[in-house]
């Protein structure tokens, strides 16, 4: 069986170490796909531009996704996730610094499945990163096809 | 002779035939018929006994045949006097008929003469046929005279007859005392007087005739008459009736004013009307209509006339007072000598009518018409103007009312309208305002997102790595370097507490207010619990009203204002041995408000200096005394004022804080 993919949608450098750390520390050794921006993350998912030929029919088992990002924003790439046919069921999980109560709002009208607000505490991040990969990449069972 | 005298009777028999007929066709309708057929009655039998001279004894024969045939004639004129309705001097007839009877009872019996008994007889009936010619030609009145006139002649032709008998019997005396065997002359003269017997019963038909003729027309002129009064009765009943209509259908005083005149003119010659509205507070009528010859004058040209009710002696005046109808006659003769100027030839009204408009007894005004006739307005005439004149009256009263209702409608409509633009502005205002809100609020929120995110995100990587330093490169670290890391560390986590305070503060001003209605007890306790949970190791005393206590406001908020205070309390009396703290909550008599309160016996502060006690940052106190970051109260005050309400506090140093706070009305 091949191994779970993580696809973390992220353009701060070191949000992306971090997380990268806590991932380490967490002994969650699965590949790591960092997508710097909106466009990259679709690029991605969709096999398209610097993509382009990807087997899409492999996708990641979670996708982990800031909400602020450079040109097209988090929740817009979540809304297109959505829209797409291949990536509608996609485990998506919200990792944002933002606790605005609109975002969660809106971040779970677009069909989001998970809302992760980012401690500032790295202790309490690397643990967050382990009970998110524990889950996702466990315990949870994700859609086929 | 005795045939003439015989053809005589058969003729006075025809005339007393008509003279029956005409009396029992015309008793009814005029006086003296009667007489008439009474002295035909007594002419005939007269001639009846004449005409039997010899075959009845010579008493009834002469006698009393002459005497009934001067009692006809008597009657005939007394018959004629009571046709015209002249009075009849029956003693003095009496009298005289009794001195004739003397008299030729003594030329027939004692001293008979034939010839002096024609005389006297003739004589005697002169007299009786001028008594008829002086009733007809002097006593009747002139317009009964014509009837008269064909009697008149026949009376006048039987005076001739009875001068030419005198004169021939004094030239030609009788030449026997025997009746019958009288001469050619005499019989000529019965012959005649035969002749002129017809001629009056003639005569007395034409005059009665001409009486019923006169009478007929008299009664249909008086028929005509009471038709055309009937007619114009009618005429004007109509229109007052569309009058009354007319009036009805005015709106204004100007249009009631011209129907008035229109109406007016049409009924009766006024070529001058004027209205005058009465002021009964005032007393004073004023002119408020002149139309002279079809001609408008302005009324502000006539001086107003102040009527004292208890003296009024003007035709105007009265009329008011009496509220009714005043005539004034010989109007011009008044003008000149009360000193009118009158130009050239000018002619001066010389008739008017002042008549009162009277609505349900109160006089309106006065409604004033003149004519240049002279006497010319009759109590007749001011019985129907009278009617005009207070229906023109009601049509002025519902004018002015609906004048009234006009003006108040138009006030009440422009109050509305006031009051439409009013609230027009008001919500543009409003609208204004709460887009400008939103606006506010949608920075705020877009600068509270970004806060949220572009803050933390740093900070945490700062922290991050501060981590990764300390726990992959400790042995690489002496102690001093380790304790560096520790206070980016701390600093990183209280710059992170405060960006959540802030945050805090901001969602607080963005929130939605949620008003219902409370326990203030019950969320004191639930605050106290929360507050308790935090300081685990602390002991502090708390007293709650005893009393059920209501209010109105978020819950949520206010558990935020009640746990933010109840942590100052908590935290500002920590030095002291007992630590105490007050919920209170009483009604403000001044206000009507309830003012609630949480009060500490803790370290409290110098009033002078607590002036900005409620701006966010803003510390009294050390972070090393009493930990914190200035956003609680700043929460806090946000929090009241957004409910309407106030937040005041009472401090000194060393002697506990209490902070009152109320919360305005619900709206």
């Amino acid at each position: 069986m091949k191994q779970k993919i993580i696809l973390l949608i992220e353009d701060n450098p070191s949000d992306i170490e971090l997380t990268r750390r806590a991932l380490n520390k967490a002994h969650i050794m699965n590949e790591l796909i960092v997508a710097e921006d909106g466009q990259e993350a679709l690029d991605y998912l969709m096999g398209t531009g610097k993509y382009a030929g990807r087997d899409t029919r492999e996708m990641p088992a979670i996708t982990l996704l800031d909400l602020k990002l450079p040109g097209i924003d988090g929740l817009e790439v979540l809304r297109r996730i959505r829209a797409d046919e291949r990536t509608r069921r996609l485990p998506v999980v919200i990792l944002t610094s933002s606790n605005e109560e609109s975002d969660i709002a809106r971040g779970y009208d677009l069909g989001v499945n998970s809302y992760i607000r980012k401690p500032v505490d790295f202790r309490q991040f690397a643990e967050s990163i382990q009970q998110l990969g524990l889950y996702w990449l466990v315990l949870n069972e994700p859609p086929t096809g | 002779m005795r045939t003439i005298i015989i053809s005589y009777m058969i003729t006075a028999s025809i005339c007393l035939a008509v003279i029956l007929a005409l009396w029992l066709q015309n008793r009814r309708r005029l006086a003296g018929l009667s007489m008439f057929a009474v002295s035909y009655i007594f002419q005939f039998g007269g001639l009846l006994l004449m005409a039997l001279r010899d075959l009845v004894p010579d008493f009834l024969s002469i006698l009393l045949g002459n005497a009934a045939l001067m009692l006809g004639n008597i009657l005939l004129i007394i018959a004629l006097h009571l046709f015209f309705d002249r009075p009849v001097w029956k003693g003095h007839t009496v009298a005289v008929s009794i001195l004739f009877l003397v008299i030729f009872y003594y030329f027939t019996f004692i001293s008979p003469n034939l010839q002096i008994r024609i005389i006297f007889f003739s004589l005697f009936q002169a007299a009786v046929f001028a008594m008829g010619i002086w009733l007809i030609a002097r006593q009747t009145a002139p317009q009964d005279r014509p009837e008269g006139r064909d009697v008149l002649l026949v009376l006048g032709m039987q005076l001739l007859l009875i001068g030419a008998r005198v004169v021939v019997n004094l030239v030609f005396p009788p030449a026997s005392q025997q009746f019958f065997a009288s001469g050619t002359a005499d019989s000529v003269l019965i012959l005649s007087t035969e002749m002129l017997f017809i001629a009056t019963t003639f005569a007395l038909v034409m005059m009665v005739n001409r009486r019923l003729h006169r009478q007929m027309e008299a009664s249909l002129a008086t028929r005509i008459e009471a038709e055309n009064g009937l007619a114009q009765k009618n005429l004007l009943q109509e229109r007052l009736g569309r009058l009354g209509h007319d009036l009805a259908a005015a709106r204004s005083l100007e249009e009631i004013f011209s129907v008035a005149e229109g109406s007016l003119r049409e009924m009766i010659d006024c070529p001058n009307i004027a209205i005058t509205l009465f002021d009964s507070q005032t007393a004073t009528l004023a002119p408020a209509f002149i139309s002279a010859d079809g001609e408008r004058i302005d009324p502000n040209l006539a001086p107003p006339l102040v009527i004292d009710p208890a003296s009024a002696v003007s035709g105007r005046g009265l009329a008011v007072t009496s509220q009714r109808a005043v005539v004034q006659h010989d109007l011009a003769r008044l003008s000149r000598e009360g000193g009118a100027v009158v130009l050239g030839d000018q002619r001066l009204p010389d008739s008017a009518v002042y008549l009162p408009m009277v609505v349900e007894g109160e006089t309106v005004g006065l409604l004033e018409l003149q004519s240049y006739r002279s006497a010319y307005y009759t109590p007749q005439d001011c019985e129907w103007l009278a009617v005009a004149a207070n229906q023109i009256g009601l049509g002025i009263q519902n004018a002015r009312l609906l004048a009234r209702l006009q003006r108040t409608v138009e006030e009440l409509r422009q109050s509305q309208g006031e009051v439409e633009r009013l609230n027009a502005t008001l919500e543009q205002r409003v609208r204004d305002r709460t887009a400008e809100l939103q606006a506010a609020n949608k920075e705020l929120e877009s600068f509270a997102s970004a806060v949220s995110h572009d803050l933390r995100a740093p900070l945490r990587a700062m922290a991050g790595f501060a981590d990764a330093l300390a726990s992959d490169y400790r042995e690489r670290m002496d102690e001093q370097g380790l304790h560096y890391l520790e206070r980016i560390q701390a600093n990183a986590e209280r710059m992170s507490q405060l960006i959540e305070d802030l945050l805090k503060l901001s969602r607080v001003s963005r929130q939605e207010l949620n008003r219902q209605d409370l326990d203030f007890c019950r969320l004191a306790a639930e605050a106290l619990e929360e507050v308790r949970a935090a300081y685990p190791g602390r002991d502090v005393q708390v007293s709650l009203p005893i009393k059920h206590c209501a209010v109105n406001g978020d819950p949520l908020l206010l558990k935020v204002v009640l746990t933010n205070l109840l942590d100052n309390a908590w935290k500002y009396t920590a030095p002291r041995p007992q630590a105490h703290v007050w919920l209170e909550c009483r009604l403000d008599k001044k206000s009507g408000q309830r003012v609630f309160c949480v009060r500490d016996n803790g370290v409290g502060f110098d009033m002078s200096k607590a002036g900005n006690l409620f701006a966010p940052f803003q510390r009294l106190h050390s972070t090393r005394e009493f930990p914190g970051n200035g956003i609680g109260l700043a929460t806090v005050q946000r929090i009241i004022q957004r409910h309407g309400g106030n937040i005041w506090v009472e401090a000194a140093v060393d002697q506990g804080a209490a902070f009152y706070f109320t919360l305005g009305e619900s709206r």
